[in-house]
């Protein structure tokens, strides 16, 4: 059964933010993968970029419509 | 992003144009590393009071994540019975926010939702299975995540 672990909530005000920045630490366990979910309101057009410590995430799953 | 380095550093979600939006980022342990992700799906942004639902094929072991979209002021969608939240941040001044949650497949599938509050929009949603290291009975997932949306 999957635990829920340590947690921070976060918020950048201005409202016309480019980007969100979360600290995250990753601890040790094997198999580990990391998980971000996003949503937004903009145009259709709009692309989005995930990174982690500078490193592109895998987009091959981004969902939505 | 498989094997992510352990210690502390930045996700950072970039748009090509201002948003409102907010991103949940969650880590797990125990995920296969060759395929960690199965089944997806997505639905689109839902009518007032309309839930949202996804059904992802699974085997035993594996774990449904979704994630959920809404803004309407101070409210916060239900997620389904069987579903356990990760995050759902409470949206002030009509932003949007991202909230999260997963399920456990002990079977076939996992039907993941989110019901809005009253007169409440939400969407689009979208759902994945992560897929167990040892399908059957491997290794507990954990995780540890963090959330941020803007203001």
């Amino acid at each position: 059964m999957p635990t829920l672990g340590n947690h921070d909530d976060g918020v950048i005000t201005g409202g016309v933010e480019l980007d969100l920045t979360i600290p995250l630490t990753i601890g040790a366990g094997s198999n580990r993968l990391l998980v971000v979910a996003t949503s937004w309101y903009v145009g259709s057009s709009t692309t989005v970029g995930v990174t982690y410590d500078g490193t592109p995430l895998d987009l091959g799953v981004r969902l939505g419509t | 992003m498989v094997n992510p380095p352990t210690g502390t550093a930045d996700v950072v979600v970039t748009w090509s144009q201002p948003p409102f939006g907010g991103a949940v980022a969650s880590e797990w342990t125990g995920v296969n590393q060759a395929t960690p992700i199965g089944d997806t799906d997505s639905a689109a942004e839902g009518s007032a009071d309309q839930i949202l639902s996804l059904t992802l094929t699974t085997t035993s072991g594996d774990t449904g994540v979704s994630g959920i979209g809404y803004w309407d002021n101070n409210t916060i969608p239900t997620k389904g019975a069987s579903d356990n939240v990760i995050d759902t941040p409470t949206p002030v001044n009509e932003e949007v926010v991202c909230g999260s949650s997963y399920q456990n497949a002990s079977g076939a599938s996992v039907t993941m939702s989110w019901d809005p509050s009253a007169g409440a929009v939400t969407g689009p949603m979208t759902a994945m299975v992560l897929k167990d290291a040892a399908a059957g009975g491997g290794p507990a997932m954990n995780l540890v995540y963090r959330s941020i949306h803007t203001a």
